[in-house]
């Protein structure tokens, strides 16, 4: 239960920002109905998971890619890159800014290069 | 061109659903990318490249990539903050389907929840425990010392 004049949706916050994600699953599964808290429902509900056919996930695409960034990451350290196999495509700070230029093709890659 | 994979490592993982390949400790993440697997987060064309980090409380990323998979997030929620390797964070949680990409086996499509900064995110894409890993059972073979090609195994049971 919330602590008294703690509102059920902040008590589910502060149980989740402090880590306490269990507990907070277990007061939102006794919680009355509160329209406060169907967000927290949805955002902590147990997701759906679906099989698909393979599509285009490939260790050699990875192992292509790691030969460019290997050689080339440090040029774009804290970028978005997009890289075709062990080619350069394009880069941006920005991966919404990067994929608005790109074309429709699935055999780009698209990697943050972390800032260290 | 999807990978091989050995009769040995077919064998160690009978009857789990999916191999995602893995890449481990690329000189150039230094440090930053210990695990990476290859993902579709929304309904981005590309495939993207995610840190596999079993010691993160959410997935998370950041505002730019939120913007990218707008059309495809859950409403926000409440705002949380979250202590991260770059210092405190603060973002909401918010569903975002994910689809691990796998090199042998069908791809599996998670609606999981990730932590959308509202801030400025210098790390990469990062695939973490709740909304995701939690719900799924996994293994990873890195393949040390052995040469194989690094996986990581995800069963088909619930």
């Amino acid at each position: 239960m919330p602590p008294s004049g703690v509102e059920p949706a902040e008590h589910v916050r502060c149980l989740v920002e402090s880590g306490r994600v269990a507990e907070a699953r277990r007061y939102l599964a006794s919680a009355p109905d509160d329209a406060s808290l169907t967000g927290w429902r949805e955002v902590l509900a147990p997701p759906v998971v679906r099989f698909l056919p393979t599509t285009s996930g490939s260790a050699e695409t990875m192992r292509l890619n790691s030969l460019w960034l290997n050689a080339h990451a440090d040029e774009h350290r804290g970028q978005w890159v997009a890289l075709r196999g062990d080619q350069f495509v394009d880069c941006d700070g920005e991966l919404d800014v990067l994929h608005r230029r790109l074309p429709d093709d699935a055999t780009i890659t698209l990697i943050k290069i972390p800032l260290v | 061109m999807n990978a091989p994979i050995s009769q040995e490592l077919q064998q160690r993982f009978s009857g789990w659903g999916s191999f995602v390949a893995v890449v481990v400790d690329e000189p150039w993440s230094r440090g930053l990318m210990s695990v990476a697997v290859q993902c579709r987060l929304g309904s981005l064309t590309e495939p993207e490249w995610a840190l596999w980090d079993t010691g993160a409380a959410w997935s998370v990323i950041g505002p730019d990539v939120a913007r990218a998979v707008a059309a495809d997030l859950g409403p926000p929620g409440s705002c949380i903050a979250l202590s991260t390797r770059f210092d405190r964070k603060v973002g909401h949680l918010r569903l975002l389907p994910l689809t691990l990409a796998a090199a042998f086996g069908p791809d599996l499509s998670v609606d999981a929840t990730f932590l959308v900064l509202d801030g400025p995110w210098q790390g990469p894409i990062v695939l973490g425990l709740h909304g995701l890993m939690e719900h799924l059972p996994f293994a990873l073979h890195l393949g040390a010392h052995s040469g194989a090609q690094p996986l990581l195994a995800l069963s088909r049971a619930p």
